[in-house]
């Protein structure tokens, strides 16, 4: 039998059950609308199982900890419930009184014995040399974020970027610590905040002006990091004029951008900026974020449902570019795509590899 | 677990559709099992047409093996109108969203049931549905039709039947029949028949819709009202100076809203037309508020659009109170208004209830929004007993439940309208003798 705290029932029974939280779930969209899909379905339910209405099976278990993790799902709730906190909070108490889900097991292993939850092999800072260490006090530190490890020419865009904006760019490098993020979203809270510390000791360590993440999760989940992630940090520079938009060659580039759905609209309103790009209006549901890794590892159809639904809408909406903001689903859709970099005739680039050429 | 007539439904459902589009997994069947009553009833199973032919042959199926059915849109409902209360087979509508036809000149569209508001909104640039029952436009046109939703804007525009000008609907026999009535309506009757009766006389699957023109111009104001009485006396002052109003919403008890004025109702109205005609309307608004004594102002679109979108000031209220809530429609006469109120006050004093009231003056249409604490199972039961009461004394008043949002659970009685029960429940044993489609809603059998 589960018992969650008062306060997490408290918070569950005040869901009027409107179903707002689906308008933004991208999950809900891709399995056309199926309730159970959800973010409504998954409050209901944990309120379910919390007054012993329905049975914790292990299916039910994987089911609370695999949605695609973006937290869209609180900005209409109309009765103020901060959705996705709920269901992270309520995984936490499931693993705090030792349910583990089976299909979070390959994470916590992962991070067990590679640092990094995503597993697959990641050795991080390839595109440095391998002895390589951070300076210390440099203008900003670029912490890329596991996933973007795995995309080496992502991680040198972004530098190049930032170095146009200051001088004194150091990678954090190799030896990048894991920020915990994805640990939080899948309930580890401790290592999660084990990894957190970690983290903070790092850059105290290396006191540099700024701390710019190429991962929005870790800069949106936790803000004691007082890390700025990319796009946000890119557009304060363009705002303040440190650097400029270059415009696009030929006229009417329409780009489907797959916003970040941690940051606040900072890629649409670089790209809005730069003359000849058009970027398309998508519905909102429709973004990306490295918090979809668990369903890209556990269940991999579904991740391989959710590209083709996005594809299928930027190809109706003759879409030249179909651009990822986020490293790690541009990574994770790399990886369904074999590489290929033309997809239903749309080219598929990252945001950061697209700017490169459009900054000066 | 599902009874066995249930199961064998299923099974040959899951035969045709295939099982992808049957759902009967505890998780899914658990998923099913709300809406945004509070309340929760377990389905046997759902399943999910995508075409006409789907649904024929589920009711088929379901007639054959005796199995009752309860179509769902979003489930926005705040009465259980989607929910399965015999533990019936769910039908989703969602995934028949599709625009079959489109009119740009004459308004005119023809969409399929499962069509959200937020979508149908995008197909006419200059034309729109003034119904917005859940205030987010998540409600599917098949809700609306089935509830005959309503909405502040009502004054104006109607409700949805209004804007229907015919149908689809499979009925419990299996038969597809097109009803509409493109010209006068002058055998709309059926149409009307079929439109709010809360999927119990068959499912839609879709709808030819007139939308009416977005207003050229809109001015809106807030008013005070010292006194609830002032609502009566306002909608006779509005109707006798011959101001065709837009919408009209007051709120009592909302003390979020009221502020500290001592006021006992603030209410927003707005006229929209041609920018000649709102100016007009307009002045002779502000004539009446002057020589009544009642403080207005101004207030811009975006905030009258709050207001229209009504579900969302009162989740607001659930927000800030951090309660639950329980909703019943009324409809009275428009000069009972009053009465009506103070019975829903009186009720929620005796019973230690806090309760806001949302009424509509001009259409004589209340809602009492009772909160309370889900987790105190003594509250839970004060409020169903508040429910009940209500709607005796509104009965009392002569009125009756269920306008704008249908009856659902609650049901329309004898002693309510003696006449709607009776006709209605014979056209229903007529139309669907073995009662599959939506027990339980509407009537008792």
């Amino acid at each position: 039998m589960v018992k969650f705290s008062r306060s997490l029932m408290k918070e569950l029974s005040r869901c009027i059950g409107c179903g707002a939280c689906n308008i933004s779930c991208p999950m809900f969209h891709v399995s056309d609308f199926k309730e159970t899909e959800g973010a409504r379905a998954r409050i209901k339910l944990i309120s379910m199982l919390g007054n012993n209405k329905i049975d914790l099976t292990e299916e039910f278990l994987g089911y609370i900890f695999t949605c695609i993790n973006c937290g869209l799902c609180m900005d209409l709730c109309p009765v103020g419930i901060d959705v996705f906190d709920i269901i992270v909070k309520s995984r936490s108490s499931l693993v705090d009184i030792g349910y583990v889900p089976l299909v979070t097991v390959d994470m916590r292993d992962a991070r067990r014995r590679t640092g990094s939850p995503i597993g697959e092999g990641l050795t991080k800072g390839v595109w440095l040399p391998p002895d390589f260490q951070p300076e210390k006090n440099a203008d900003i530190l670029f912490f890329a974020g596991c996933w973007v490890h795995t995309a080496p020419d992502v991680a040198i865009n972004m530098s190049k970027i930032l170095q146009k904006i200051a001088p004194n760019v150091a990678p954090a490098g190799p030896n990048e610590p894991c920020c915990g993020g994805l640990l939080y979203v899948i309930g580890e809270r401790d290592s999660a905040e084990e990894s957190k510390e970690n983290l903070l000791k790092f850059i105290k360590e290396l006191s540099p002006k700024v701390v710019v993440s190429g991962c929005s999760l870790c800069a949106s989940l936790f803000p004691d990091l007082e890390m700025k992630y990319f796009s946000s940090f890119v557009d304060e520079a363009l705002e303040s004029n440190k650097i400029k938009t270059k415009s696009m060659k030929r006229k009417k580039n329409k780009i489907f951008l797959i916003r970040s759905c941690h940051s606040n609209g900072a890629a649409r309103r670089i790209l809005e900026r730069i003359k000849n790009a058009v970027v398309i209006d998508t519905p909102n549901w429709i973004c990306c974020d490295c918090g979809a890794t668990l369903i890209y590892q556990s269940e991999p159809e579904k991740f391989d449902e959710w590209f083709k639904k996005i594809s299928e809408i930027a190809s109706d909406s003759d879409a030249d570019y179909f651009m990822i903001e986020e490293p790690a689903c541009y990574s994770m859709i790399s990886k369904v795509l074999e590489g290929k970099n033309k997809y239903k005739g749309m080219k598929i680039i990252s945001f950061p590899s697209f700017l490169v050429n459009h900054i000066s | 677990m599902a009874e066995e007539p249930a199961i064998k439904a299923v099974e040959e459902i899951a035969s045709q559709l295939g099982e992808r589009y049957v759902l009967i997994e505890d998780l899914d069947r658990s998923a099913y099992s709300y809406d945004a009553s509070g309340m929760q009833y377990i389905p046997s199973a759902v399943v999910r047409p995508v075409e006409l032919e789907d649904i024929s042959f589920i009711i088929e199926v379901a007639n054959k093996y005796g199995v009752p059915l309860v179509p769902r849109g979003s489930g926005t409902s705040l009465v259980g109108g989607p929910l399965p209360i015999e533990g019936s087979i769910v039908v989703d509508m969602q995934m028949m969203n599709k625009i079959l036809e489109k009119d740009e000149y004459t308004g005119l569209v023809r969409v399929e049931a499962g069509l959200r508001l937020l979508d149908l909104n995008k197909v006419l640039s200059n034309r729109f549905m003034p119904i917005n029952p859940d205030g987010m436009g998540f409600s599917t046109v098949g809700g609306l039709i089935a509830e005959d939703a309503a909405s502040p804007l009502s004054v104006k525009y109607g409700t949805t039947a209004a804007m229907v000008l015919g149908v689809e609907v499979v009925l419990p026999t299996g038969e597809t029949l097109l009803v509409e009535q493109p010209g006068p309506p002058s055998k709309r009757n059926i149409l009307n028949l079929l439109i709010g009766s809360e999927g119990t006389l068959g499912i839609f699957t879709s709808a030819l819709l007139r939308l009416p023109l977005r207003p050229e111009s809109r001015i809106a104001y807030k008013i005070e009202m010292i006194d609830i009485s002032d609502a009566v006396s306002i909608q006779t002052a509005i109707k006798r100076a011959n101001i065709s109003i837009a919408g009209f919403e007051a709120y009592h008890n909302y003390k979020e809203l009221i502020g500290e004025k001592g006021a006992e109702a603030v209410s927003f109205l707005e006229v929209s037309g041609t920018k000649e005609c709102a100016d007009v309307w307009s002045s002779k608004l502000r004539s009446i508020f002057k020589e009544m004594d009642i403080p207005f102002e101004e207030i811009d679109t975006e905030e009258a659009d709050s207001i229209w979108e009504r579900r969302k000031s009162i989740y607001e209220l659930a927000k800030r109170r951090k309660s639950a809530m329980r909703v019943i429609s009324l409809l009275v006469h428009t000069h009972l208004t009053r009465d009506a109120i103070q019975e829903i006050d009186r009720t929620g004093s005796r019973l230690k209830l806090p309760v806001v009231t949302v009424f509509n003056p001009l259409l004589g249409w209340v809602m009492a929004i009772f909160l309370y604490d889900p987790t105190d199972e003594k509250e839970v039961k004060r409020t169903e007993k508040a429910i009940f009461n209500v709607i005796d004394r509104t009965i009392a008043l002569g009125g009756s439940i269920g306008f704008g949002i249908g009856a659902g659970i609650t049901k329309i009685t004898s002693d309510m309208d003696e006449g709607f029960v009776s006709i209605f429940s014979s056209v229903k044993e007529a139309l669907d003798p073995n009662w599959i489609m939506n027990p339980g809603k509407l009537i008792e059998r």
